[in-house]
């Protein structure tokens, strides 16, 4: 054994292991030695937020969030902000409406978009009329399309902001959606890892940040949709299929005699070596979210499984989200899923619809009508459902819904030369879109903001998609002005505005 | 977060731009050069047309007489026109430099330091307050300082550039050391020191072989280490010459050159062409050879034109079999678009609809580029032993036309070609280099594969059987008369491939031939008779026992064969009769050709002349290009970050000098692969510890000026490999056809042979971010429970704990201590600290006079697999 070197020792000053220790094992999140093995798992429902060091900032008015996401852009047009005039100038050239100069003004358009001269896009002028109906839904009269009749009638449950606006004119958007920075910038922290970082999990034997459905596809931001960047691989969401038989694999171990006892203890013999070994190397990221993911991985071969398994939901319910309708089957599951993951806990349930390997299903270029009003019915009743379900159970306070997309679609119709197919489709809009919101204390039956007489721009009380960031963050008890990492330049606009006006 | 879709971010660009604005715009190579030439000093203000232009929007302009230039533009306008008429052009950012001390608006302030400002060189009205003056100075030192760093111009030939001076010469090994030493002096970062040597051996296993060191192999050199200065200089020799090399780099290239198997499906060219594992085995092979970098890009693109008879080089051309989608276009779009990300690190596939938007590449460039592939297409060469293309053969291309029929498509729409003329061949003309066409002239055997050798023996091999396993004499005569058939046919394809046809001979030998087939055809007439009456006989012996068995069903069955078999009687004899009258009449030389695929006997040249120009030395590209896929995989990070974008839309390189002077090293030393290896495994950046340092971190968190090894995860790949190389498992026969996907868990050969397609991934390699079967030009690093339960509960890991558990047991005699040295050390590289020593012992159980419990044993080594240190390369 000669020369071997009992550690790598020759690394760092030995005056400085001591403070390493600390720090690593205050980033893993537990002691060493000394402990029980089977102690190293937290139980239910025991919050972990120091292990971040950051504890809440505000009180909190919501505890977990549902953030739905549909791929591709969805028209605000024909979802939650109408817009007669489009039906009144149909046909016509936007430069023969009273609001030309206003809309067209190229300053106002370049205004938003990062590096312009790379997103040069045509305007597309011949305004096409609304492809579907609006009607009035409850006590608050909220006008929803005729494509989203369950959501209508949340009405009244429903925060609508018309305003939002978004720097990039194509699908990189789903990236900036999620981290407010283009997607050339590279990857940076999702809302869904800041609050997975600043809160922690309140329950360890589930991720704290899930993401159900598949995410982006490679060219609109991919895993960096749900990424955490330099916040480091712990923080990232965790995929995980609905279907109670494998939502994971190799969920069960191939040796079929290794009782769950002897894995715990194996488990924890794991938690235990990784930390001696990582007091060398105590800022290593990777470790620590392995660390973790260990931790969460032996929880997970039980938790995982029944959380899918939606045996013990009524047939009420499960008729509620449309899970006996083939339409809705597949997104009802997810909504399900989702409000069985916050009910246990989870901070952040990012929920994908529309994956199409590209720039997602929901991007109508052409035939709007039949593709929107396709995928609308796939959704609409599985949302309405879970607010529902959330509000008769008393979840809704405590859970804020958020549905959105990367930008809206553009009034005028899209011109294709020369292809049967044109005009009728409507291309990405980044200057005015809506998100829709419900319960996590925001206010109920309210429209907030609103886009110009075409939908064009957000005109007032315009909100960078970082201000949607803000809010939630706010809703949860976190200030994103106090969420950085030190040497890690946050810009003024990753922080965003909360939108004080929504918030009950 | 550094990964295999990097790539995102450079295609994003390229498809949102299918329409372009209608109005003058200042050109985007303008506007980036301006960019360029100011980095980081541009003021925000500055991204604005008004700093060469009268108007800050060009609204509604047509030309430039609508949208004049200010005086500054003008100036820059003047300065270029003159230096085009005088000798080379200048570039923007030249301009820009050489107008730096002028004042072109002559408001007193000099354009540069107008343009640091912010405020407009070409506009007296627009200048800086007096205020700023303290302000500007200072920008303009520190620009100074800026404009002299190393300039990377990676569209310029690579000039080999002097290797820095650095204070610190104790440290440096080899120039690697001297340029990254240079910046971690400019950055006051200092270097980590060498990694304990066990450490460092497992480094280098895995990075350059992909397998662990066993633990004997970890003693004998820590204990060399001390002795022997040159035990780590051998131990790289060794392992550059192991066959696993080629197997580990092999995958890394495949990932570049986006290797796929084929997906299976009947005889379509799916993901790839059936067979394609004849190309990654000539990978595997041809990186042990070390052959040049550059002869293998050449054999990939052209081999069939350059060497048309070498079977074994043909293989390459595998890389032009590579594809997924049904539509040729997309064919075309995807061979273009990766050979040119992938060997120049340009997205040429953005020049599909409009012109280039950050690089020098034009849409009419991009057709031409697409012509170079137009004509080629793929089939299967026939192997020695196997007739059935389905079964074995080598996927290949060729051409299969000598005329051009590439059209420009109007904004890259298939529907919209403009057919007045054809695009030629060429390549980007910004780029340089001499890109020839020459026609090829292929061999004989080439063009018509199945006159080889070999493929006639396995024909008279396939009917001499025949012949030996007749039923009867008249079968045992047909099968013997198509012997002479398939002879008399060889001999005569010879004699025309040598322009015999029509002579004497050539006419006795058809009049033979002739004679022969209609002897053979009446041979297999009667053949026929004989079976169809056996057929009757049959069928009227079912009639009589389903009769006897009063089987209904039965007998109404063996009635209609009958019925049948009686007709086919009369059609054979028909056949025999007129078999008969063929033999009898007069004999001419219309013999019946052997069925055989003929293709041409030339080749375009185009992709021959397109490789040459690819591998051209001055080719600015393809050497930068090849050293950064390499340095990224023994650094996990590229000195330029986008390894498929070297253009305006990609990141900076943080060490250009370096990736210039190691490009001008490669091909220096002939595209040695393996040279640069070693040069970059010796450095002492490359023996740095990979544990963090405070200070250092503070200044450059991300590590990007290598101020330590980067702590890498292995490859999903080499989780698999590991478990079955340390456990004694891997079998390590190389090559072969792949393996299926579905038993990754059970076959114990490499994961660089099991199927990787499309939709037939492999699942546990795929956990730890395993490579997409489209494209990957980078890896991606995530941490997920998912890799947890993966390596817990596979049965990779439940088998290769109970296998390795026996050996180690026996070896230790199952004594605790020993055990767990000897566990560490096997599964990861190195010593427990007394701590884990502990740990373990504590698990473990029992004392220290018994042999531990084998069952203990084996959860230890399990628990081993688990942790962290097994999937980290330190």
């Amino acid at each position: 054994m000669h020369g071997i070197h009992k550690s790598q020792s020759r690394g760092s000053a030995r005056s400085a292991s001591e403070k390493s220790r600390r720090t690593f094992l205050g980033d893993t999140g537990m002691g060493l030695t000394g402990l029980a093995l089977s102690s190293i798992f937290f139980k239910d429902g025991v919050a972990q937020a120091a292990s971040s060091g950051n504890s809440p900032h505000l009180e909190a008015q919501a505890k977990s969030v549902i953030w739905i996401f549909f791929i591709g852009g969805l028209s605000h047009l024909e979802s939650f902000d109408p817009k007669p005039a489009l039906n009144k100038y149909a046909g016509k050239s936007i430069e023969d409406t009273p609001f030309a100069a206003d809309v067209l003004d190229k300053d106002k358009i370049n205004e938003n978009l990062l590096d312009p001269s790379k997103q040069t896009r045509e305007v597309f002028k011949a305004i096409m009329p609304l492809q579907t109906g609006y009607r009035r839904h409850g006590d608050c009269g909220l006008e929803v399309s005729d494509w989203f009749p369950h959501m209508g009638s949340c009405a009244d449950d429903l925060c609508v902001v018309r305003s939002m606006w978004t720097i990039d004119n194509n699908h990189g958007a789903q990236l900036t959606y999620h981290t407010g920075r283009k997607i050339s910038e590279g990857a940076f922290p999702t809302v869904g890892a800041w609050v997975s970082y600043g809160l922690g999990s309140a329950n360890k034997n589930l991720p704290e940040f899930v993401v159900l459905g598949n995410p982006s596809a490679d060219c609109c931001g991919a895993a960096w949709t749900h990424g955490s960047s330099y916040l480091g691989p712990k923080y990232a969401g965790v995929r995980l299929n609905v279907d109670a038989k494998q939502p994971l694999s190799f969920v069960r171990s191939a040796n079929d005699k290794l009782t769950i006892e002897e894995q715990r203890e194996m488990f924890g013999l794991v938690g235990q070596l990784n930390r001696a070994a990582g007091i060398q190397y105590p800022d290593d990221k990777e470790l620590q979210a392995r660390i973790r993911s260990y931790e969460l991985a032996f929880q997970m071969q039980s938790t995982v499984p029944e959380v899918m398994d939606f045996e013990s939901e009524t047939k009420d319910t499960q008729q509620l989200y449309g899970l006996d309708q083939s339409a809705t089957k597949a997104f009802g599951a997810k909504c399900l899923a989702a409000r069985r993951l916050a009910e246990r806990g989870v901070r952040f349930i990012q929920l994908f619809h529309g994956y199409t390997g590209s720039a997602g299903a929901w991007d109508s270029h052409i035939g709007i009508k039949a593709r929107h009003s396709n995928l609308a019915m796939q959704v609409d009743q599985p949302i309405a459902g879970l607010i529902k379900d959330l509000k008769r159970r008393g979840l809704l306070d405590e859970t804020l819904v958020v549905v959105g997309s990367e930008f809206g679609r553009t009034p005028g119709a899209e011109v294709r030369n020369g292809r049967s197919d044109s005009a009728t489709g409507r291309d990405h809009h980044p200057h005015g879109f809506n998100v829709i919101m419900a319960g996590g204390g925001l206010k109920r039956g309210i429209v907030h903001g609103a886009t110009d007489e075409l939908g064009f721009h957000a005109a007032e009380n315009r909100h960078y998609v970082t201000d949607l960031h803000a809010t939630v963050l706010h809703q949860l008890g976190l200030d994103t002005r106090r969420l950085e990492i030190p040497g890690r330049k946050r810009l003024e606009r990753d922080f965003g505005e909360v939108m004080h006006d929504i918030i009950a | 977060m550094i990964h295999c879709r990097s790539r995102r971010v450079n295609f994003f660009a390229c498809f949102v731009l299918w329409i372009l604005p209608g109005v003058a715009n200042a050109t985007p190579a303008n506007r980036q050069g301006l960019l360029q030439y100011l980095g980081r000093f541009r003021s925000e203000r500055l991204d604005s047309c008004a700093v060469c232009h009268l108007r800050a929007k060009p609204d509604g302009a047509e030309s430039l007489d609508e949208f004049p230039h200010n005086a500054f533009g003008d100036r820059l306008r003047l300065i270029g026109e003159e230096a085009a008429e005088n000798g080379p052009e200048l570039t923007i950012q030249e301009r820009l430099a050489r107008t730096a001390e002028e004042d072109s608006d002559g408001d007193g302030v000099s354009n540069l330091r107008e343009l640091l400002a912010g405020t407009s060189p070409g506009s007296a009205k627009d200048k800086p307050v007096a205020a700023e003056s303290e302000r500007i100075e200072k920008l303009l030192a520190e620009f100074a300082e800026y404009s002299e760093r190393y300039q990377w111009r990676p569209f310029k030939p690579v000039v080999r550039p002097d290797v820095p001076d650095v204070k610190l010469t104790a440290w440096t090994r080899n120039p690697i050391d001297r340029f990254v030493a240079a910046q971690h002096e400019a950055r006051g970062l200092s270097p980590q020191l060498s990694a304990a040597p066990e450490i460092l051996l497992r480094r280098v296993y895995l990075d350059l072989i992909g397998l662990s060191p066993t633990a004997d192999e970890v003693r004998t050199f820590a204990a060399a280490f001390e002795t022997n200065p040159q035990a780590y200089d051998e131990v790289v020799d060794r392992l550059l010459d192991d066959p696993a090399y080629g197997e580990r780099w092999g995958r890394h290239w495949m990932d570049v050159w986006r290797y796929s198997d084929w997906a299976g499906y009947r005889d379509a060219l799916r993901d790839s062409q059936r067979h394609i594992w004849h190309w990654r085995d000539w990978i595997i092979e041809s990186l042990n050879d070390d052959k040049p970098y550059d002869r293998m890009l050449v054999e990939m693109m052209a081999a069939d034109e350059l060497v048309p008879e070498d079977t074994d080089a043909i293989r390459a051309t595998g890389y032009l079999a590579r594809h997924y989608y049904a539509n040729r276009d997309q064919w075309m779009d995807n061979v273009v678009k990766h050979t040119t990300q992938g060997f120049l690190g340009i997205t040429v596939g953005c020049a599909k609809c409009h012109d280039h938007m950050f690089d020098p590449i034009t849409q009419r460039e991009y057709y031409s580029m697409r012509a170079i592939f137009e004509r080629y297409n793929v089939r299967t060469d026939r192997v020695p032993g196997v007739l059935d293309t389905m079964k074995a053969g080598i996927p290949r291309a060729y051409d299969n036309a000598l005329t051009t029929n590439t059209w420009f498509l109007e904004a890259g729409d298939e529907r919209r070609p403009v057919k007045d003329e054809p695009i030629p061949a060429g390549v980007p003309t910004s780029l340089g280099g001499v890109f020839a066409v020459q026609q090829v002239s292929l061999p004989r055997l080439a063009a018509k594969p199945d006159r080889r050798d070999f493929v006639r023996q396995d024909l008279l091999a396939e009917a001499e059987t025949t012949s030996a396993n007749a039923k009867d004499s008249t079968a045992k005569q047909a099968a013997d008369s198509k012997v002479a058939v398939l002879r008399a046919q060889f001999e005569i394809e010879d004699l025309e491939d040598t322009g015999g046809e029509g002579s004497d001979e050539w006419i006795a030998k058809a009049k033979d031939l002739v004679k022969l087939q209609r002897e053979s055809a009446f041979l297999d007439a009667q053949v026929k008779v004989k079976a169809t009456e056996a057929a009757v006989s049959k069928s009227t012996e079912d009639i009589a026992k389903a009769k006897a068995d009063e089987d209904k069903a039965s007998e109404t069955k063996a009635k209609t064969s009958l019925t049948t078999a009686k007709k086919n009687v009369d059609a054979a004899k028909k056949s025999l009769a007129a078999a008969q009258k063929a033999v009898d009449a007069d004999v001419t030389t219309k013999y019946e050709s052997r069925n055989q695929s003929i293709y041409l006997d030339k080749s375009n040249g185009r992709r021959l002349a397109f490789a040459r120009w690819v591998t051209a030395k001055e080719n600015p590209l393809t050497a930068r290009v090849a050293v950064n896929h390499i340095w990224l995989r023994h650094f996990g990070q590229g000195i330029v970050p986008t390894p498929n974008e070297f253009g305006g839309n990609g990141r900076e390189p943080t060490h250009p000098a370096l990736l210039d002077w190691l490009a001008a090293e490669f091909t220096d030393q002939g595209w040695s692969m393996k040279k640069l290896h070693k040069l970059i495994v010796m450095s002492t950046t490359y023996r740095m510890s990979s544990r963090v340092d405070t200070a250092n971190s503070t200044i450059d968190p991300d590590n990007r000026f290598l101020w330590k090894m980067p702590t890498r995860r292995m490859e999903g790949e080499l989780v698999r490999d590991n478990l079955l190389h340390i456990s004694g498992r891997l079998d390590r026969t190389m090559g072969g056809a792949d393996i299926d996907n579905k038993l990754a868990q059970k076959s114990v050969r490499r994961s660089v042979y099991l199927r990787h397609a499309h939709e037939k991934l492999v699942e546990f390699v795929q956990i730890f971010d395993g490579p997409s079967v489209s494209e990957c030009y980078m890896r991606e690093t995530s941490v997920k429970p998912h890799q947890a339960l993966a390596l817990a509960n596979s049965p990779l890991t439940v088998e290769g704990s109970r296998a390795l558990v026996a050996v180690l047991h026996k070896k230790t005699d199952g004594r605790p201590e020993q055990f767990i040295e000897e566990a560490y050390l096997t599964i990861l590289g190195r010593q427990p600290l007394p701590e884990e020593a502990a740990l373990c012992r504590n698990f473990l159980g029992g004392d220290s006079t018994r042999p531990t419990d084998a069952g203990r044993c084996e959860k230890l080594i399990t628990v081993l697999f688990n942790h962290n240190d097994f999937v980290a390369i330190r």
